[in-house]
């Protein structure tokens, strides 16, 4: 999946338990479990918002994007 | 004031699968019966026949009708049985947490395909029994009786009906378990 989340990254930076964060955005352990294994289909904006308001971070910083190997040979090809 | 208890839809589901199945073990017990009967002693259930096939007149029971008949019955029985038990299965699924299921919708969407088959079966059975019973008879009194009546339209229909909300459910069920994969 191209999209790779950082959650616990940033857990570890602001030495936070998942269970924690669960509670205070008002998600089930079991799905933040599966948000920070990437194993999602999508997250709305609504818990992100909250994601980042209580780890005061950027969605950057939990988001990342990583092309697959096909697509990165793509865009290394040299135009012209 | 006495207050009426009014019980919850969802916990009524556990009664009406155990009343599908007992219904589906009845039918079985009944198609056994009439089977053994049909075998050792044909002559008791051919009056029964002729009634509700040819309308009273005379039938010639051959060999072929022996056994083709008992074929044709087995297969209306094959087709109620698994329907009972498509729906038996169903309203087991409708009484545990997850309702609206894969599973639920797929044992609705064979149910209403078996009794959409049960129904056209009984809508063919009549000219083929028919037939079968007077095929012997003497020129002139040979039958073949076609009826299709509001009670087989109705059949039809709720058959129809029952395989489409399956199909619906299955496809709301697979929204329901994309969106959860949404936090």
């Amino acid at each position: 999946m191209p999209i790779i989340v950082e959650l616990d990254v940033m857990l570890a930076r602001r030495k936070m338990r998942s269970k924690e964060l669960a509670e205070r955005i008002g998600l089930t352990e079991q799905n933040v479990s599966l948000l920070r294994s990437g194993k999602v289909k999508g997250v709305r904006f609504e818990t992100l918002e909250k994601i980042c308001g209580v780890l005061k971070c950027q969605p950057g910083d939990i988001l990342r994007f990583e092309a697959e190997v096909d697509e990165q040979a793509e865009t290394m090809e040299p135009d012209g | 004031m006495e207050q009426i208890y009014h019980p919850r839809p969802a916990s009524l589901a556990p009664a009406l699968a155990r009343t599908a199945s007992l219904a589906a073990v009845l039918l079985a017990l009944v198609s056994v019966f009439g089977a053994a009967q049909w075998f050792t002693d044909p002559e008791r259930l051919l009056p029964f026949l002729t009634h509700a096939y040819v309308g009273g007149a005379r039938v010639t029971l051959s060999q072929g009708a022996w056994l083709l008949l008992p074929v044709i019955f087995a297969a209306h029985s094959a087709s109620l049985l698994v329907a009972l038990l498509c729906l038996a299965r169903m309203f087991r699924h409708f009484g545990c947490a997850e309702p609206l299921a894969g599973e639920t919708a797929d044992a609705m969407r064979r149910g209403g395909i078996a009794f959409l088959v049960f129904t056209l079966l009984v809508c063919l059975s009549q000219p083929a029994i028919s037939w079968l019973l007077t095929q012997d008879n003497p020129p002139g009194e040979r039958l073949v009786v076609l009826s299709f009546g509001i009670r087989d339209l109705l059949g039809l229909v709720l058959a129809g009906v029952l395989v489409a909300t399956g199909h619906l459910m299955a496809l709301a069920a697979e929204l329901r378990a994309d969106h959860r994969q949404i936090v």
